[in-house]
């Protein structure tokens, strides 16, 4: 079968053309909104929250596309946006928890992800969840883009503008700072 | 999906060394979004990128007035509708208030809006004469005889009948008169100059003169 799909530089052509400008627009979203949507989602966890971060991701594009010059692949640079909302997005979240105690705003994650209609884990996954969210803005980047996604370190240094040494570095260290999180929490429970 | 980047087959290899019991935990299908999501999401994102609506013609111009009449609207509103409702004795009949408009208006409307019950008018000018008549005797009784001839009633104007009453009235108070005899009575009303008071206060006093007096 055909691929429809339109190609990356196809959209930006068209993109460039007033008269189909919108539509090229409406081709792109429908072309990346999962793939963003999923990369979004495991890093801030919540549907709603990936929502928010999606679509304000989504209106810089349309406002930044025009600057866009092609030194980097789109999609990458589509990641890039993405990414940095999302750690934006984060940062303002733990603001405004930020009269809460650590164990508070566990607590309180593991509590929205038990009532999550959207969210199908167990207690282990719940547990992974919140020892995400205790990660430094660049281990949680590169921790979850490697660990759900398996991107190579290379295409994460385009994407994050930084050193492929500095990613192992950061991920090794995320690695080991989950699973201590998980186990302490499940050998207190025992 | 698949993201647009070429999976690192090293990647299981890795976690494996770093943590055989994260790379066992591995899980990809623990989350889900709602139907029809990636249906909807490109005309959201469209509703976002529209640009705000124009504020109609007018709207500043207009808006500190209908801000102070909102004040004054709130300012108006009766506080007493909030205290505790206290038992009264009294009623009204049904839909009185809605009424009483549509019987006030017409009557309004007309020259003299004055109420004066037909009973009680007559009983004022009946006491008026009575009055009138005993001030008149006792005015032509008291004044000395050689000024008889020269005065009659005719020539007494309204003003000096009023200040002839006014001066005297602690000494001819509504009740001496009521309590006059009814030969007393009989004698004021048959005398002619009693009848020609009383045709002067029914014809030419005005009724709000007499009620003021009395």
């Amino acid at each position: 079968m055909q691929d429809l799909t339109p190609s990356d530089e196809q959209i930006l052509e068209r993109f460039r053309q007033p008269s189909t400008r919108e539509s090229a627009f409406t081709q792109l979203m429908r072309k990346y909104q999962e793939r963003l949507y999923w990369h979004v989602r495991k890093m801030v966890t919540f549907h709603e929250d990936a929502d928010d971060v999606l679509q304000n991701t989504f209106v810089k594009v349309w406002k930044a596309l025009d600057n866009f010059r092609g030194d980097a692949q789109l999609y990458t640079w589509l990641y890039r946006i993405a990414t940095n909302e999302a750690l934006a997005h984060i940062k303002q979240r733990q603001r405004k928890s930020a009269d809460q105690s650590l164990d508070e705003e566990e607590s309180s994650i593991s509590e929205r992800l038990k009532a999550d209609q959207y969210f199908d884990g167990d207690e282990v996954d719940r547990l992974l969840q919140e020892a995400i969210d205790t990660l430094p803005d660049k281990q949680r980047a590169v921790f979850t883009m490697r660990y759900y996604d398996e991107l190579k370190y290379e295409d994460m240094a385009h994407i994050l503008e930084t050193s492929v040494g500095g990613l192992k570095a950061n991920y090794h260290h995320a690695v080991k700072k989950v699973e201590a999180y998980v186990k302490e929490r499940l050998n207190q429970a025992m | 999906m698949q993201t647009p980047f070429t999976p690192d087959n090293q990647c299981s290899a890795e976690l494996a060394e770093l943590s055989p019991w994260l790379a066992a935990q591995r899980q990809q299908d623990i989350w889900r979004v709602p139907d029809s999501y990636f249906d909807h999401l490109p005309d959201q994102i469209w509703h976002q990128l529209q640009p705000q609506e124009d504020v109609p013609d007018g709207y500043f111009a207009q808006l500190p007035d209908k801000v102070l009449q909102r004040i004054r609207t709130e300012e108006n509103e009766d506080p007493v509708l909030d205290l505790p409702v206290r038992k009264q004795p009294y009623r009204v009949p049904d839909n009185y208030f809605d009424q009483l408009p549509e019987q006030v208006i017409p009557r309004a409307r007309q020259n003299k809006i004055r109420v004066v019950h037909v009973q009680r008018r007559w009983q004022t000018i009946a006491v008026a004469a009575a009055v009138l008549g005993a001030v008149i005797i006792g005015y032509f009784t008291l004044q000395p005889q050689e000024n008889n001839a020269q005065l009659s009633f005719e020539k007494l104007s309204t003003e000096e009948l009023t200040d002839y009453l006014a001066s005297n009235l602690d000494e001819w108070h509504t009740e001496q008169v009521v309590e006059l005899s009814e030969q007393e009575m009989t004698l004021l009303i048959d005398s002619t100059q009693t009848e020609e008071i009383e045709d002067w206060v029914l014809e030419d006093m005005d009724i709000e003169d007499l009620e003021d007096l009395l």
